[in-house]
């Protein structure tokens, strides 16, 4: 396994391992526009026809592209017919479905591409059965400077006004008082389930399931966190800037405020692509800013966006440093900058400090 | 349709059972659904959103001590019902695009002064003949919580109580990889009814005779059976229900994975009277309806029969066939069966079937990704096996047709 930060050529090395190896190769990727993006590098770099499945496509060569998904489905067809396995993005692999995949094949040679092998399950520890041991690891503080752009990330901390204080003050409390009365450690393994299951089971539970969702909302768009937006987007008019929220309904609202264009999971392919494209033209003839609020978190490559703003986010390490990383593919003069807004005294400020626990943050 | 997270179901050893549906149940499940499509029907007019908030509302309201996923699965039976309005998501696209793209410009060019949205709106408004308001509500028109109710086109409220235990079922049966079902019924029809439904959905079930009493036992399942994660053909086998609870008496065995650990359990349904169900009828599935309309279009000299009869080999098993070629100047008959890419076992089992004296002339039609060779059916001189790599091609199965029939 290779872990290498986004824009470092992760793909350029999986070239070189097929190249090396010359076997018939299945390259694993999780999303159809990284089908593409491979199927493209495939195509130009070996000059063979390239086999591929998913998204309607059901077509095998000696270089194959597939999604995981379909993957898994066919792999009662593909397990016997490839030499060497390329997982990318392979943090995804040790899930159920995805490792029953890498199981059902044979191929004795097998790639696995990440920026993030950490998961917070703990099921990084079936990297090595499933794709193999880290044989390589450099960080974005290695790289950054040279294969990657020079960065800077920048903390942002918002205070809530007097009547969203007392209304999130009040259904945190709600909410706190549930978990404490039920024994719930939000912090272990199967806190959240645990709230869910326990939640769901009484009038107090679901006004407790409600209180969380409200406290979060007010943290996730805060007024304050919003005018910072403004003042972000003003400031930045002139180059590539990238929001991220942590729903849709913040990404919706920030996209009417600020009219600027937004990609989610029902953007359709075809808009999703003509704002990609707007976003790399630029604001002249283009877009300066996109919003979304996890469908652009990995894979998706972005070389001209060059400003990210975090306005929410879970504590997921993994989902922060890929945020990141999509503003850190080297251009000529490109100075990546990431900003974060955190609303104080939330529950965001310890989600903020959970997210930042990576050596690219610190 | 409901979904597993929708149904009291609970395990008792190493079987699953649905919380029973009795005349108390079955009465609070109709008034539950005379309040939620009354409600629904209140708010014919309004977005989608709305709507679905008002109908969480309206659900919340009528629980009685702990009935909640009652009340959510009978108010998904009635969004199941709505239809909302299409809307054209080219006209909002395309003014999200210019408008977005004008905005980053008047961004740009605002220098250090704060972008004026409404300024900006107001000049984009009036340079389209319409206004900032209007504007704002056509920005987002296409997505689906934006869309408008139209109409409730709900069952009655008796009748949605009366099919609500298969409704259930359904929903367990999604987690299925294998179900056995033994039919009985009184009309013919409703077998050949039965096992069109089973071709739609693209089932290839093992069809055999019952040997003690009239009618025929069903096997279904999926390569994927095997493995611990299969599922794939859940859908397909929960929509299979309605069609097996259509026959007059009818049991049902199901292999299910159940729960977040999808722990695996056996299901049991049974039935007596028929169940008012809709289910497919002698509809074709879409691949197979381009064919005909394609084989359609050639002057081939061959008609095509919809809906052939079940070919019975007694002690060997049935053959469904999908169509069946008739040649216009003599009346030769070749039936036709699409194999698709589902079952390498089911094309064995074909073969078989024609060894052991089918006394029909045949033509199988089998994926590519099935990895069946056309020589399998070589020596036989009345059956053929067509391995298509895509789609069906006209020409290809004419010739196998002519050397069939010859």
């Amino acid at each position: 396994m290779v872990v290498l930060p986004t824009g470092a050529g992760k793909t350029h090395v999986a070239c070189l391992a097929i190249d090396d190896r010359r076997r018939s190769t299945l390259v694993l990727a999780p999303t159809l526009d990284l089908v593409r993006q491979w199927y493209d590098v495939l195509r130009a770099t070996f000059g063979v026809p390239v086999g591929v499945i998913g998204g309607g496509d059901y077509g095998v060569e000696a270089l194959t592209v597939s999604t995981y998904d379909s993957a898994y489905l066919h792999m009662e067809h593909l397990g016997d017919k490839f030499g060497l396995l390329v997982f990318d993005e392979c943090h995804h692999l040790p899930g159920p479905a995805y490792a029953l995949a890498a199981r059902a094949a044979v191929a004795p040679f097998r790639l696995g591409l990440t920026a993030t092998p950490e998961r917070a399950d703990g099921r990084h520890a079936d990297f090595d059965e499933l794709c193999g041991p880290i044989v390589y690891r450099k960080d974005i503080v290695d790289l950054s400077g040279g294969y990657l752009a020079p960065y800077e990330t920048v903390r942002l901390t918002v205070e809530l006004g007097p009547d969203d204080r007392r209304a999130h003050d009040e259904a945190r409390a709600l909410y706190r008082d549930f978990i404490a009365r039920n024994g719930i450690r939000m912090s272990s393994p199967s806190g959240w389930s645990d709230f869910i299951i326990r939640s769901s089971r009484s009038d107090d539970g679901r006004r407790a399931m409600a209180a969380y969702r409200k406290q979060r909302e007010i943290a996730f768009a805060a007024p304050a966190k919003l005018d910072y937006v403004g003042l972000l987007l003003d400031r930045h008019r002139e180059d590539r800037v990238l929001l991220f929220t942590q729903d849709n309904a913040t990404a919706y609202a920030l996209s009417r405020r600020f009219l600027i264009p937004i990609i989610t999971h029902e953007t359709r392919v075809r808009e999703r692509s003509e704002i990609l494209a707007g976003l790399a033209r630029g604001p002249g003839n283009g877009y300066g800013a996109v919003v979304t609020s996890k469908v652009l978190n990995e894979g998706v490559d972005i070389p001209a966006a060059n400003v990210a703003v975090v306005v929410s986010g879970s504590a997921s390490v993994r989902e922060h440093v890929q945020r990141l990383g999509r503003i850190l593919r080297a251009q000529a003069g490109k100075h990546a900058l990431l900003y974060e807004l955190v609303t104080v005294n939330t529950a965001e400020t310890f989600t903020s400090a959970r997210r930042r626990d990576h050596s690219a943050y610190r | 349709m409901l979904t597993a997270e929708l149904v009291g179901a609970r395990r008792r050893g190493g079987e699953l059972r649905l919380t029973p549906t009795d005349d108390v149940r079955r009465e609070r499940i109709a008034t539950l659904a005379v309040a939620l499509t009354a409600r629904a029907r209140a708010e014919v007019g309004n977005l989608r959103d709305d709507v679905e908030e008002a109908l969480r509302q309206t659900a919340t309201a009528l629980e009685e001590g702990g009935e909640r996923r009652l009340g959510a699965a009978v108010g998904k039976l009635v969004r199941d019902g709505l239809r909302f309005e299409e809307t054209a998501g080219e006209t909002a696209t395309g003014l999200r695009r210019e408008l977005f793209t004008q905005a980053a410009a008047a961004r740009r060019s605002a220098g250090l002064a704060p972008f004026d949205r409404a300024a900006f709106l107001d000049g984009f408004a009036r340079a389209h003949a319409t206004t900032a308001p209007a504007l704002e509500a056509a920005l987002y028109a296409d997505r689906p919580g934006a869309q408008r109710l139209l109409a409730v086109e709900v069952p009655a409220p008796a009748l949605l109580a009366a099919g609500f235990e298969i409704s259930e079922a359904q929903a367990v049966l999604l987690r299925a990889t294998k179900i056995v079902a033994e039919v009985e019924a009184n009309d013919a029809a409703l077998y050949r009814r039965l096992f069109r439904s089973l071709k739609f959905l693209r089932l290839l079930p093992v069809i055999t005779r019952l040997e003690k009493r009239p009618g025929y036992r069903v096997e279904m399942d999926g390569p994927l059976s095997l493995f611990q994660g299969g599922g794939r053909y859940g859908l397909s086998l929960a929509l299979a229900l309605p069609a097996i609870a259509a026959c007059d008496r009818w049991t049902l065995d199901a292999d299910v994975r159940w729960g977040a650990d999808r722990r695996p359990l056996r299901f049991r349904l049974a039935g007596e009277t028929s169940a008012a169900i809709a289910t497919p009828g002698d509809a074709l599935p879409d691949e197979l309806a381009t064919f005909v309309a394609a084989f359609e279009r050639a002057a081939s000299g061959w008609q095509i029969d919809r809906a052939p009869a079940i070919l019975d080999l007694p002690g060997a098993g049935l053959c469904v066939p999908d169509l069946c070629f008739v040649r216009t100047d003599g009346g030769a008959r070749v039936y036709f069966e699409l194999l698709g890419f589902w079952s390498r076992e089911a094309v064995f089992r074909r073969i078989d079937l024609v060894r052991a004296g089918l006394p029909h002339k045949i033509l199988f039609a089998a994926s590519k990704s099935l990895r069946v060779g056309e020589t399998l059916l070589d020596d036989a001189p009345s059956a053929a096996l067509y391995v298509f790599t895509r789609v069906l091609n006209v020409r290809t199965i004419l010739d196998h047709l002519e050397r069939i029939a010859a």
